[in-house]
């Protein structure tokens, strides 16, 4: 059972992510559109290959999110590709643009402005696109560009806790055959070391490591202990959400 | 005019950026001497970009081709293939358009820096700009950077490398105030946007970065499928100096980097004394 739920998690895969996390980017895009009298916003995150949108408003918006753009083409991957914005006044001139988007989304943009959301430490970690924004003295550039600087402090989340989940729940499986949560905890890390590529930089893997082993530990410590740290992690996610 | 302003591109506007920095000789430096026939000829220009659709009638011939892929298999860590490639977003397509338009002689090398991974796109792009300065190629437009504070010292090295070879990097300045790696350092032509959309002009500040302004607001620019597009970036106004480069360099082989900085400002539109110099370009 807890192996069909294991298995099941690892295909929701981001889907298992924190909610309050995509209402903070939901009301960010609300944000964005109102400000520029956009048709729409929306933030995809980057996930290895493709950009998955997670958060969005305005037209389009219930179906865009969850779909899954592979970086092979469009404005948004370029963004992500590069790390860098990109204004587009009449994408639709290009029909292969237009006939993608399209049959993707169901909302077909005259103009399109994407910037990136970077991560803390500096890496793409999604794109923030706003569709169609009404013409305005508004420096549209640098609302977008707030706007994904403020997505980028927690778009990553997204990413710790929809892996994490399924790595609680691998171990649990593990633990029906091994008998020790702790050990099944440490074992997931060590795999998730090795599949670590190492001149991919990969941060979220590394992370990951450290919290699994972190779980592995306080599984084995004593209750005064678990509290602490229990403690510890509630002030610094508080602290987190606090920060400008 | 467009509500988006890319960074750097401010001092261009409104009250533009006063007289370019001028060496008032009594011999002046004109746009028949400097760019001779205009064509570029001669002159191998990479665009170090998304790739160029070789097809598209705004671009032409493109003379060679890099692809350059992070594989960790080979041992610098990279690969270059040298068969012809696709654009794969269109960028590329638009900065190759813009110079072609301005040179049309130039020999255009598409040097495609996206890499096969998203954390490998810098290290790719490092190692094209290397290939760049390895294989003679005149001038490199660069319409990207990265903002990534570890890759500053590789590029800093690399400029350095290029500016004694005589390899001019025309870089393009981030669209958003970051840091924005090569394009602040004092040895590339680092440029921003600048008003209208002629791009017979080209614009000088005195100071940097974003020291040189070229159009790039609003402007028509070549994309895939032998398309167009209406684009705002300061990658578009980074291929217009690259092409009035280019065909200062076609005129004068051989000039140094700070020689064709000296050339370029002299034609600046703002330059000091613009009613001693015939204003027709070639």
């Amino acid at each position: 059972m807890i192996r069909r739920l294991a298995m099941a998690v690892d295909d929701l895969g981001p889907l298992a992510a924190p909610s309050d996390v995509v209402v903070q980017l939901t009301a960010l895009c609300a944000t964005v559109r109102t400000a520029l009298g956009a048709a729409s916003c929306s933030i995809a995150r980057l996930d290895s290959d493709a950009l998955e949108y997670v958060a969005a408003d305005g037209a389009g918006a219930e179906q865009i999110i969850g779909v899954r753009l592979p970086l092979t083409r469009g404005i948004a991957s370029y963004v992500a590709r590069t790390g860098q914005a990109l204004a587009v006044d009449t994408v639709t001139d290009d029909p292969r643009f237009a006939r993608d988007v399209a049959q993707r989304t169901g909302y077909v943009p005259t103009s399109v402005l994407a910037v990136p959301v970077s991560a803390a430490d500096g890496e793409v970690a999604g794109v923030l696109s706003v569709l169609d924004r009404a013409p305005g003295d508004v420096d549209a550039l640098a609302v977008a560009s707030m706007a994904a600087a403020q997505a980028g402090l927690v778009l990553p989340t997204i990413d710790v806790v929809a892996r994490l989940g399924p790595i609680i729940v691998r171990a649990l499986a593990r633990s029906i055959d091994d008998g020790e949560l702790a050990d099944a905890l440490r074992a997931e890390a060590d795999v998730l070391a090795q599949g670590a590529d190492e001149d991919d930089d990969d941060d979220v893997t590394e992370l990951l490591v450290r919290v699994t082993g972190l779980l592995a530990e306080l599984r084995v410590a004593g209750s005064a202990a678990v509290l602490s740290a229990e403690r510890i992690l509630h002030e610094l996610v508080a602290l987190n959400q606090r920060r400008p | 005019m467009s509500d988006v302003l890319p960074s750097s591109s401010e001092p261009f506007h409104g009250e533009g950026p006063g007289p370019a920095p001028s060496l008032d000789l009594p011999d002046l430096i004109t746009p028949a001497w400097a760019y001779g026939d205009g064509s570029g000829r001669g002159v191998r220009v990479a665009v170090l970009d998304s790739g160029i659709e070789a097809d598209h009638p705004d671009v032409g011939a493109v003379t060679e081709w890099v692809d350059v892929q992070v594989d960790k298999s080979m041992p610098d860590g990279v690969r270059f293939d040298h068969e012809p490639h696709a654009d794969l977003y269109g960028h590329g397509t638009a900065c190759g358009g813009i110079i072609r338009q301005l040179a049309p002689h130039c020999e255009l090398v598409s040097v495609r820096v996206l890499g096969t991974t998203l954390r490998g796109s810098a290290r790719a792009f490092a190692h094209g700009l290397e290939w760049c300065i390895d294989n003679d190629i005149d001038i490199a437009s660069l319409s990207m950077s990265t903002p990534n504070d570890e890759w500053a010292e590789t590029f800093w090295d690399l400029v350095d490398r290029a500016s004694y070879r005589n390899m001019m990097i025309v870089s393009a300045m981030n669209n958003e105030p970051k840091r924005t790696i090569p394009s602040e350092f004092a040895g590339v032509f680092s440029v921003a946007c600048a008003p209208g959309t002629d791009r017979e002009l080209v614009w000088c500040r005195s100071t940097g970065p974003g020291q040189w302004g070229a159009v790039g607001i609003d402007v028509q620019v070549a994309w895939l499928g032998g398309g167009q597009i209406l684009s705002t970036g300061n990658s578009y106004a980074t291929p217009v100096v690259a092409g009035h480069l280019a065909r200062i360099l076609g005129a004068h082989p051989g000039l140094t980097t700070w020689q064709a900085k000296t050339v370029l400002a002299a034609l600046a539109v703002n330059r000091a004394n613009p009613e001693r110099v015939e204003a027709t370009p070639p």
